[in-house]
């Protein structure tokens, strides 16, 4: 094992040094018709990087570069995103990795290709059901009409907000390549990924659009993110099975 | 409206959960057993800032809150199940109310 040579491995594209812009410090080892991307880290970079901040400082700032590189190598080519932090041991590592999963690799990159990533998220906040009437002025039952009539309005809101985020959902798969449910924080519906062919993104849009209007009537919002590079959709482990 | 933002939240939630994995013989990952301790970290380090951003998946996550969970058991959940069960109740207009 040597040492002294780390290459920080951001992502698997097609072998074409020309057609890529990049930058100078980021480059292209290429194995056949595949490369992948790496550039010379230093180790200690990472260091204790799993105690840091996230949202700035050193781990927000390497995420940002990565996600950067992945983007670069995305505006001319299709392109797999390898999980952040990915270190390899030298160039001959790089080389027996594409070599290892040659096909693998090729085929989902076959598949992302002419594809961008959206992300759409629905947020809805509802009233708290633990809001009461004003009392003054209303006799017990009139209050505990007013009070059922108040949490009945609630839960049909709720109700029309899912039922509609729903078939957003459905209706946008019908738009895609592939879909990927994503972690909903609280007063999140939806927040799915969707892989889109770019000339079906025209019409996935005007969906999204559609149902915003729907949705926004209902109390809803809907945000969308992207384009993304295939981040969601390359679910690969390269490298495990090829080689034994 | 449909709105665009591509945020740190976002960015963080892709790059650092989302990727090629390579196996180890081949390449190493300097994040180990990298989302199960960034996410106790991301906890510890800026719950505040992440809520913020939206990011606050955890709180609703006993693993890591058990007290949070149970909290929120005691007030949220339990208020919107007394409000459904509320809803539920037979109207008492009508049929009890003296005229």
């Amino acid at each position: 094992m040597s040492t002294g040579n780390w290459l920080c491995a951001y992502a698997i594209t097609r072998n074409r040094p020309s057609a890529l812009d990049i930058g100078s410090a980021p480059r292209l080892i290429g194995y056949r018709d595949l490369g992948v991307v790496v550039s010379e880290v230093a180790p200690a970079r990472f260091d204790r990087i799993d105690t840091l901040d996230p949202v700035d400082g050193t781990l927000a700032e390497l995420a940002r570069e990565h996600d950067a590189v992945v983007r670069a190598v995305f505006r001319s080519e299709p392109v797999l995103p390898l999980r952040f932090g990915t270190v390899l041991d030298g160039e001959d590592a790089a080389l027996r990795l594409l070599q290892a999963g040659y096909d693998q690799a090729r085929d989902c990159l076959d598949e992302v290709a002419g594809h961008r990533e959206w992300g759409v998220r629905v947020r809805h906040t509802e009233p708290a059901a633990t809001t009461r009437p004003d009392a003054a002025g209303l006799t017990g039952t009139q209050y505990l009409v007013r009070r059922r009539e108040r949490l009945k309005a609630i839960q049909r809101a709720r109700e029309d907000v899912v039922g509609s985020a729903g078939r957003l959902e459905e209706a946008l798969r019908r738009h895609a390549a592939d879909s990927v449910s994503r972690a909903r924080p609280h007063g999140v519906l939806m927040n799915t990924a969707y892989l889109v062919e770019t000339g079906r993104e025209a019409e996935f849009h005007a969906e999204v659009e559609w149902f915003a209007r729907e949705l926004s009537a209902a109390g809803a919002t809907v945000e969308t993110s992207g384009p993304w590079p295939p981040y969601s959709f390359t679910d690969l482990e390269l490298g495990a099975t090829a080689n034994g | 409206m449909a709105a665009s933002s591509d945020s740190l939240a976002d960015i963080l939630e892709r790059v650092l959960d989302k990727g090629v994995v390579i196996a180890g013989d081949i390449g190493v990952s300097v994040v180990d057993v990298e989302l199960l301790t960034l996410r106790i970290r991301l906890f510890i380090a800026s719950a505040q800032t992440a809520r913020e951003m939206g990011m606050d998946w955890w709180t609703n996550d006993p693993f890591f809150s058990p007290n949070a969970a149970r909290a929120e058991l005691g007030t949220t959940d339990l208020a919107a199940r007394v409000a459904e069960l509320e809803a539920r109740l037979p109207v008492p207009g009508g049929r009890e109310e003296p005229r």
